[in-house]
C-alpha cells in the first residue's frame, strides 16, 4: 500500500498518479499573525537545536529509504507520481513549507503580507541565496514559474494549473520580493504555494516558448540544477534516485551526506530489505507487518491518517430506473446502519485505524466536523428502515424494490481489493445479507473502476468502494463532489448548486472563523445525505532503524512532499 | 529449390502474422475499459477543457481507423511514438527496460533448459528407478508453484544474504569499477534468475523424458544395444540427438518470450526490466508504451518460430520430403 507523501486522490495506483496538495490547517491570513508565527516557529526551531549547526548530533552518512512508488519523470510539468513531488520538494525551493504541527512556516520565503482584501500576496524571500550551479537563486526564479504556469496552463503546464487556481499575475519588483495578484480572494494561497516548486529561469527558459511543449519534453536529467536541501546527483528509472547535500541551500543544511531512495514493486520485498538491514528505512508500513518489525526493534511510528476507505451508493438522481431506489434516504440511514466500522477496523486494518464518519479527516486538524460520528451498527435498526421504505423481503431472503430484488454490483478497484478492500467488503456483505441486501463484488483496474463509475452520465453503476486521500487543506477533498469534477474526479455522480455555492463561499473566505463555518455545512451535507458512508480512518504506519533518530513527521509521514524539515533534521543515532 | 520455396513461404506466413499482430496491439488495447485521458487528467482543478486538451494531443480525437493508419505511417518511418505517462520516446524506454530484461532472463532461462534437459534426460535413462521419481516429482512440484510465491519464498529464505531488489547495488554515490559492478548485478540476479529457472525447467523436464522414452524405445536403439554399445554412448549419440527436436520449438518459443521479460518475477524483485514496463503501461493505459512493447515481443516470437522452423528444416530432412 502506498501512502506516501501527502497525496490527494484515490486508491494506490491513481494516487501515484496525481499532484501533491496541501492545505493551510490554521488559516492565518492576517499579516501580523502570519510574520508572528513564522518568526516565532523559525526562533523556535532554532532555540531547540532543530537542524542548524551547533547541535550535538552525529553528522555524516546516507540514509537508505525505501519506497513502493516511484518517479515517472523528473520534470515537474509531467510527473505525477508520489515521490517525484517529494524529490521536488527536496531539490527545489517552495515558497512556504509545513510544520510538524502543521502550520507554514518559511521555507524560500521568509515572510509573508496580504493585502487588496487578500487579493494580493506578497512573500519576502531569502536574500543571497544560490543555485547548485553558483547562479543566484532570487524572487525573479519564482515570478518566472508561475507565470510560465499561468500561460500555459490550458496546455503544457496544465498539471500545475492548481498551484495558480485564480491567479492573475506574479511579479518580481526586485530579487527578494515576489508579487502574486489574485483575481479574487483565494482561501488557500499559502496551500497553493506550499506545492509548487521554484525552478531555475535560466536553466527552464530556453523551454518556455511558442506552444510552450518544449516543457513538457525536457527530461531534467540528473545531476540537476538544485536550489533545495540536497542535489539530485542519479536517477535510475524504476530503480533508484541519490541525493547529496547541498553546499549552497540557503536554509538549514541537513546531517546526513546524503538519501537514497530504493524503489520496490512489493511491499513485502521491501520489508524484507528493511529487517535485512538494506534499508535504513521504508516510508509504509502494511497493518500486518507492524508487529513483526517492532520484534526486530525497528522504530515504527503510527499516527492517525487523513486517508478513508469509504462506500459509495450512487448519488445520481437520474440514474437508471432498475436500481433507483438507492436515492432513497431511508435505504442511505438502512445501509449506513448496516455497517460495522468497528468489525472493519478490527479485521481489515488489524486495529490500526479507527471508524470512519466525515469526508474531512480528524488528522486533517480543525476543519474536521467533531458533530458528525460514525454510524452506530444496528442491524434491527436497518431492518426496521427498509421495512418502513415498503421494501418487502422476497425470495431467497433478498428484498424487492420496486418489482426487483436488491441485489446491487459493487465495483472495487484492483488495489484496494489487494490491500483489504476484499476483507471489508466481505464483513459488509454478510451485514447486508442479514437486511436483504445482496452484494456483488465487481473488481476492475482502477482506469476501469472509474470509468464503469462514471459511464453513461453515472447512470449505470450502483455501489462502489474505494479510499480518498484528503489534505491537510479541505479545498481538494471539498472539490470532488462540485458538479465541474464529473467525469474528472466525482466518483459519487452527486450535483448539486447548494454545494457548489457553498464550495465556491470557502475557496474566498478569508476568515479563518467563516471558512470553518462553511466547510463544516458541506460535511454535514454529505453525511447527512450520506453521498460517501465513510468506512475507516487507517492509520499512517512507517519504520526506521534505531541507528537513526530525530526523523519527526508531517502528518504521519516523513518522507512527504509538504515539507523538507523531515530529512533537514534526521541523523546518526549516538 | 525446394527449400528456396520453402523458406520463402514461412518468411510470407512470418510476415503477415506480424501485421496481423500490429493490427491487433493496436485496437487491443483501446477496446479496454479505460483510457490514459482519464487517469492523466485527474489533477486537482481539472476542468474538461483539460480533458479534451489531453484527447487532442494524444490524438484520441481522431476516428479509431485514422489513429491506426498514423501508427502504421509513423512505424515504418521507425517512430513507436512518445509515451503518455513520461512524454518520452517509446523506443528509448523500451530499449532501456530491454537491457535490464534480457541478461536476468537468458540466465534464468538457459538454466531451466540445461536442467531441464539434464534431469529429463536422466529421467529417461534411468527410468522407474529413485532418480527418475526424484527428478519428475521435483519438476512437477516446482512447476505447480505459483512464480510469484515461490519468489517470495526464495526472497525471505535468502534475506539478509542476497539482496532483496534491483539490479545493483543502489546506494553507491560514485562509480564503481567493471568487476565488482559485474559481481554485484550477479548476485542482484541470483534470485530472480533462480525462480524463473525453477518454475521453468520442470516442463523441460517432462518434455525431453517422454521424447527420451521415445527414442530409447526405437528400432535403431534397441540395434545398438544389440550391437553393444555402452548405455552411455547409446543415450549420447542415438536417443539424445533425436529426442531434441520437440526441444526446438520448445527452445525458441521460450527465447522469443524473454524479451517479453518475466511479468511477476520483475514485480516481485523490483527488475526494472521490460515486464513491469508493460505491467506499468496497462494500469496508465499507456497506448504507444504497450504497442511498442507487444509489438517487440511479438517480433521476436516470430522471428524465432521462423528460425526454428528453418531449424527444423535442415535437422529433420521429413519435412523437406
Amino acid at each position: 500500500m502506498e501512502r506516501n507523501g501527502q497525496l490527494p486522490g484515490k486508491s494506490p495506483w491513481l494516487t501515484r498518479m496525481l499532484r501533491p496538495r496541501r492545505g493551510n490547517p490554521r488559516g492565518r491570513r492576517r499579516m501580523s499573525g502570519l510574520i508572528a508565527v513564522a518568526v516565532a516557529v523559525t526562533l523556535a526551531a532554532a532555540a531547540c537545536g532543530g537542524n542548524g549547526s551547533g547541535s550535538s548530533v552525529k553528522d555524516g552518512g546516507v540514509f537508505r529509504l525505501g519506497s513502493n512508488s516511484s518517479i515517472d519523470s523528473l520534470n515537474p510539468f509531467v510527473a505525477f507520481q508520489g515521490d517525484a513531488y517529494v524529490t521536488f520538494e527536496y531539490i527545489y525551493p517552495m515558497l512556504v513549507q509545513y510544520n510538524p504541527q502543521l502550520q507554514f512556516v518559511p521555507d524560500f520565503a521568509r515572510s509573508w503580507t496580504e493585502s487588496s482584501g487578500g487579493k494580493v500576496w506578497t512573500f519576502h524571500t531569502q536574500p543571497g541565496a544560490k543555485w547548485s550551479d553558483g547562479k543566484p537563486l532570487t524572487a525573479a526564479d519564482a515570478a518566472w514559474t508561475y507565470q510560465t504556469i499561468l500561460k500555459y496552463q490550458n496546455g503544457p503546464t496544465a498539471n500545475s494549473a492548481g498551484y495558480v487556481a485564480h491567479m492573475k499575475s506574479a511579479t518580481a519588483p526586485n530579487a527578494t520580493t515576489l508579487v502574486l495578484t489574485y483575481k479574487r480572494p483565494v482561501a488557500n494561497v499559502l496551500s497553493q504555494v506550499q506545492q509548487a516548486p521554484i525552478l531555475p529561469e535560466h536553466v527552464w527558459a530556453k523551454y518556455a516558448t511558442g506552444n510552450g511543449k518544449a516543457l513538457t519534453r525536457f527530461t531534467n536529467n540528473a545531476p540537476i540544477v538544485s536550489g533545495g536541501p540536497f542535489i539530485l546527483t542519479k536517477y535510475t528509472p524504476k530503480q533508484i534516485v541519490l541525493f547529496k547535500r547541498n553546499p549552497t541551500f540557503y536554509g538549514p543544511k541537513p546531517h546526513i551526506d546524503g538519501l537514497g531512495l530504493q524503489f520496490f514493486q512489493t511491499t513485502d520485498a521491501m520489508i524484507t530489505a528493511l529487517k535485512s538491514n538494506q534499508l535504513d528505512g521504508v516510508e509504509t508500513v502494511t497493518p500486518t507487518s507492524v508487529a513483526t518489525l517492532k520484534a526486530a526493534h525497528f522504530v515504527v511510528p503510527s499516527s492517525p491518517g487523513v486517508v478513508f476507505d469509504d462506500f459509495i451508493i450512487n448519488a445520481n438522481p437520474q440514474q437508471e430506473a432498475s436500481h433507483k431506489e438507492l436515492m432513497n434516504p431511508l435505504l442511505r440511514q438502512a445501509f449506513d446502519a448496516a455497517i460495522d466500522r468497528q468489525a472493519i477496523v478490527h479485521t481489515s486494518l488489524l486495529g490500526h485505524g479507527k471508524p470512519g464518519s466525515s469526508i474531512i479527516p480528524p488528522a486533517t486538524g480543525h476543519w474536521n466536523d467533531p458533530a458528525i460520528k460514525p454510524a452506530p451498527f444496528d442491524l434491527a435498526k436497518a431492518n426496521q428502515l427498509l421495512d418502513q421504505a415498503g421494501y418487502k423481503m422476497g425470495p431467497g431472503g433478498v428484498r424487492m424494490a420496486n418489482g426487483h430484488p436488491m441485489s446491487y454490483q459493487v465495483i472495487m478497484p484492483t488495489d484496494i481489493q489487494n490491500l483489504y478492500g476484499q476483507r471489508s467488503f466481505q464483513i459488509i456483505q454478510a451485514d447486508f445479507k442479514k437486511i436483504g441486501v445482496q452484494l456483488n463484488l465487481k473488481v476492475l483496474d482502477d482506469s476501469a473502476a472509474y470509468d464503469a463509475i462514471t459511464a453513461n452520465d453515472y447512470k449505470d453503476f450502483e455501489i462502489s468502494m474505494w479510499d480518498w486521500y484528503p489534505l491537510t487543506d479541505p479545498d481538494f477533498m471539498l472539490s470532488v463532489l462540485t458538479c465541474v469534477t464529473w467525469n474528472t474526479w466525482n466518483d459519487t455522480g452527486f450535483c448539486s448548486k447548494t454545494y457548489d455555492s457553498l464550495y465556491a463561499a470557502q475557496s474566498a473566505a478569508t476568515s479563518p472563523a467563516k471558512r470553518q463555518q462553511i466547510i463544516y455545512q458541506m460535511q454535514q451535507m454529505i453525511a447527512s445525505q450520506r453521498i460517501y458512508l465513510v468506512l475507516d480512518y487507517p492509520d499512517t504506519i512507517e519504520a526506521h532503524s534505531t541507528r537513526w533518530t530525530d526523523l519527526p513527521l508531517v502528518a504521519g509521514i516523513s518522507w512527504n512532499s509538504m515539507s523538507k524539515i523531515p530529512f533537514e533534521s534526521v541523523h546518526q543515532a549516538g | 529449390m525446394r527449400s528456396a520455396d520453402y523458406v520463402i513461404k514461412r518468411g510470407f506466413f512470418a510476415l503477415v502474422t506480424v501485421f496481423v499482430a500490429i493490427t491487433i496491439n493496436f485496437f487491443l488495447f483501446r477496446v479496454l475499459p479505460g483510457n490514459a485521458v482519464t487517469n492523466l487528467s485527474r489533477v486537482p482543478k481539472a476542468s474538461p477543457q483539460l480533458r479534451h486538451a489531453l484527447i487532442v494531443e494524444f490524438g484520441l480525437d481522431k476516428p479509431k481507423w485514422q489513429q491506426y493508419l498514423i501508427y502504421l505511417r509513423e512505424l515504418f518511418h521507425g517512430n513507436m511514438g512518445i509515451s503518455f505517462a513520461n512524454q518520452q520516446p517509446v523506443s528509448h524506454l523500451l530499449i532501456a527496460d530491454l537491457k535490464n530484461t534480457i541478461p536476468m532472463v537468458t540466465v534464468g532461462t538457459v538454466a531451466a533448459i540445461v536442467v531441464g534437459v539434464a534431469t529429463g534426460v536422466l529421467s529417461a535413462w534411468r527410468r522407474g528407478t529413485v532418480p527418475d521419481h526424484l527428478s519428475t516429482n521435483g519438476a512437477i512440484f516446482f512447476y505447480a508453484f505459483p512464480t510469484q510465491w515461490l519468489g517470495l519464498v526464495l526472497l525471505i529464505i535468502f534475506a539478509g544474504y542476497l539482496p532483496a531488489a534491483g539490479m545493483s547495488d543502489p546506494f553507491l554515490f560514485g562509480a564503481e569499477p567493471f568487476w565488482p559492478h559485474l559481481i554485484d548485478i550477479g548476485k542482484h540476479m541470483i534470485l530472480p534468475a533462480a525462480t524463473l529457472m525453477l518454475t521453468a525447467y520442470g516442463s523441460y523436464t517432462l518434455v525431453v523424458r517422454s521424447s527420451m522414452l521415445e527414442t530409447l524405445g526405437e528400432d535403431y536403439v534397441l540395434t545398438a544395444r544389440a550391437k553393444g554399445l555402452p548405455d552411455r554412448r547409446i543415450v549420447r549419440r542415438h536417443a539424445f540427438r533425436n529426442a531434441l527436436l520437440p526441444m526446438v520449438t520448445l527452445v525458441a518459443l521460450d527465447l522469443g518470450y524473454i524479451v517479453g521479460g518475466a511479468l511477476l518475477i520483475e514485480v516481485i524483485f523490483s527488475w526494472p526490466g521490460i515486464g513491469l514496463a508493460m505491467y506499468d503501461a496497462i494500469g496508465q493505459r499507456d497506448y504507444p508504451m504497450l504497442q511498442g512493447g507487444f509489438l517487440i515481443l511479438t517480433l521476436a516470437v516470430i522471428i524465432l518460430n521462423f528460425a526454428a522452423d528453418l531449424i527444423y528444416f535442415r535437422l529433420d530432412p521429413r519435412i523437406s520430403q
